[in-house]
């Protein structure tokens, strides 16, 4: 019995044992970064994302990738050991470049939220009037409509029992006088509506050079960042239009701006882009289309982070 | 890793790094757009001459270009921001003065003027609080403001009224609008003879601001009040003027109807009727 109850035990040792090396044998066990790990060491192109592989090789990336997959340091590197100066000049030196380009990005994202958060402060206070008016519009409208013409119907109402008419005229005139004014008033209600325009010298927004209108130093992009938005997205499209126009092209679709092809869809573009002086037209649909514009473009900028991300995670599992 | 191997590694990055700049160092010098510049003087042994240009530009004064591009014909200057877009206007457009050759050791320039007049961007480089000046032949300096000027005359208003010179005869000139620019004369034949430029490279185009020292300072108000000033301004005058006119149309409506009525004497067959009633109830 005893020995049976060994060789019992000895077999359900060795089966367990086939089944954990199955398991440890399976990639699809493989933690996330020991996936990447292994992709990296044979091609980087198939770790790193099309658009992380462009910019990395637009930064001048790739050499130092291709150096790091070379020396094949991943495991010392996993287990903490002690890494090669050459390794580490190249980490160091990615690291840096990676960096750079971070606060390259935040430099003009600081720039668009610093231009968002004025037009946003200047549409409020536009808003705020334009209620004002509308609100003293309706006012008016009560006055004219219930008041005026109330009191021109009821001057028609005949006061005895024998009709007199010396009031009726008179009654009309008052009605149709309150009638006009109310008319007058909501026309006034709808130029009203659109709020007040102010007049503005040319400033150059950071939607100027996406124009590729005149634009000062403030609203000046970084190379790499001027790179990035002038480069044909590589996934997907076959239209060969680069991050740039396809912005302007989602902004000419939700009708943002007018087509540039038209002398108003120009005018309007420099008008957005701050590049001519407005004389009492900045009012609040401009702004909104303004704000609504540099938003897209932050988000635009702020894609690189993905990319940046991707070369990171690639750089650690070389 | 060894001594060697460490020096190789050091050396061959150098290697790279001094090859990429070597590189770019090239690639600068190759202009993205090809400039070409021609110079004819106005006669034989005249100094002053006809420049016609098509040259890339990347910053004039406080504007910066992405892709921009002078064009001068017949001394006639144009800057677009967008050298590809064919149906570009014009930011700045105006004319360029007193174009000479000039000689400077072994390296030959075309300098000159270029006032801007007109276009887009001209405000940009307006300053109000700065007055024009123009010297001519003469050695009279005029200050004022340039209102006009064109391949042969320039226009100036100033205190005495609008004053026509040649541009011909301008021998110096300050304004926030005009720009001293020099163009490198690579090769040059016979001085009669047009003279046809090779490619001239972008950093020896220079677009550089007239010196405004000692330019009187004009006591002009800024055109446009700031952005505050306009939110914050409250148009007493006005809001009184409505609500006066808004209230006599009202008071009007009222006053008008109701004198009419007390005016008008009741109808008979009221007054028959009324009287009746009172002479019957007192008998």
């Amino acid at each position: 019995m005893q020995k049976l109850g060994y060789v019992f035990v000895a077999t359900i040792a060795i089966l367990s044992s086939f089944s954990s090396n199955a398991a440890i044998a399976d990639p699809r066990d493989l933690s996330e970064t020991e996936a990447r790990a292994a992709k990296a060491q044979v091609s980087l192109k198939d770790c790193l994302t099309l658009e992380a592989y462009q910019l990395a090789d637009e930064l001048g990336l790739l050499t130092h990738l291709s150096k790091l997959q070379g020396l094949g340091e991943h495991d010392k590197h996993k287990r903490g050991v002690p890494l090669t100066p050459e390794s580490s000049t190249l980490r160091l030196e990615l690291t840096e470049l990676v960096l750079q380009t971070m606060l390259q990005c935040q430099e003009t994202i600081a720039e668009i939220e610093s231009e968002v958060s004025t037009n946003t402060e200047v549409k409020a206070a536009l808003e705020n009037k334009r209620d004002g008016a509308v609100k003293t519009n309706a006012i008016a409208n009560i006055i004219a409509n219930g008041l005026v013409s109330g009191a021109g119907t009821m001057l028609q109402m005949p006061f005895e029992t024998t009709v007199d008419s010396r009031y009726e005229l008179p009654g009309e005139a008052v009605e149709a006088a309150g009638n006009l004014m109310s008319g007058s008033l909501g026309g006034l209600a709808i130029k009203q509506n659109n709020g007040e325009g102010l007049s503005v010298g040319i400033k150059p927004t950071m939607l100027a050079k996406i124009f590729k209108r005149p634009n000062d130093a403030d609203t000046e992009y970084p190379d790499v960042i001027w790179r990035y938005l002038n480069a044909v997205p590589p996934s997907g499209r076959k239209d060969g239009l680069t991050r740039r126009q396809l912005l302007i092209q989602r902004w000419e679709d939700l009708g943002r701006i007018p087509s540039q092809s038209t002398p108003k869809g120009r005018l309007y573009m420099r008008a957005l882009a701050g590049t001519v002086p407005l004389k009492k037209k900045m009012n609040i649909a401009l702004l909104t289309d303004r704000i609504a514009m540099l938003l897209d473009l932050r988000a635009e900028v702020n894609q690189i982070y993905k990319e940046l991300l991707n070369i990171m995670l690639v750089m650690r599992a070389l | 890793m060894n001594l060697n191997s460490r020096k190789r590694f050091v050396s061959s990055n150098k290697a790279s790094k001094i090859l990429l700049l070597v590189a770019q160092l090239l690639w600068a010098t190759c202009p993205s757009i090809a400039a070409s510049t021609s110079f004819a003087p106005y006669s034989t042994g005249s100094e002053f001459g006809i420049v016609d240009a098509d040259i890339g530009l990347k910053i004039i004064g406080p504007l910066h270009l992405s892709e921009g591009k002078v064009s001068i014909k017949n001394n006639e200057i144009s800057v677009l921001s967008d050298s590809a877009d064919p149906s570009a206007e014009a930011e700045l457009g105006g004319a360029v003065l007193a174009c000479r050759r000039v000689v400077e050791g072994r390296s030959k320039y075309v300098r000159g003027y270029a006032v801007f007049t007109r276009g887009y961007s001209v405000t940009a480089l307006e300053n109000s609080a700065m007055q024009d000046s123009v010297t001519a032949v003469d050695g009279i300096t005029r200050v004022g403001r340039i209102v006009d000027v064109s391949v042969n005359l320039l226009r100036i208003k100033t205190a005495q009224g609008i004053q026509i010179l040649q541009t011909s005869k301008i021998t110096e000139l300050k304004s926030p609008c005009a720009f001293v620019f020099s163009l490198p004369l690579v090769a040059s034949s016979a001085a009669a003879s047009p003279t046809v430029l090779a490619d001239s490279e972008p950093e020896q185009i220079t677009f550089t601001p007239t010196p405004l020292d000692g330019l009187s300072l004009a006591s002009a108000k800024p055109s446009t009040k700031t952005l505050q000033a306009q939110l914050t301004e409250r148009h007493i005058a006005k809001r009184a003027i409505k609500i006066g006119l808004f209230t006599a149309a009202v008071g009007a409506c009222f006053a008008i109807p109701v004198a009419i009525g007390v005016i008008t004497p009741r109808p008979k067959g009221l007054s028959s009727a009324s009287s009746s009633s009172s002479g019957s109830s007192g008998n």
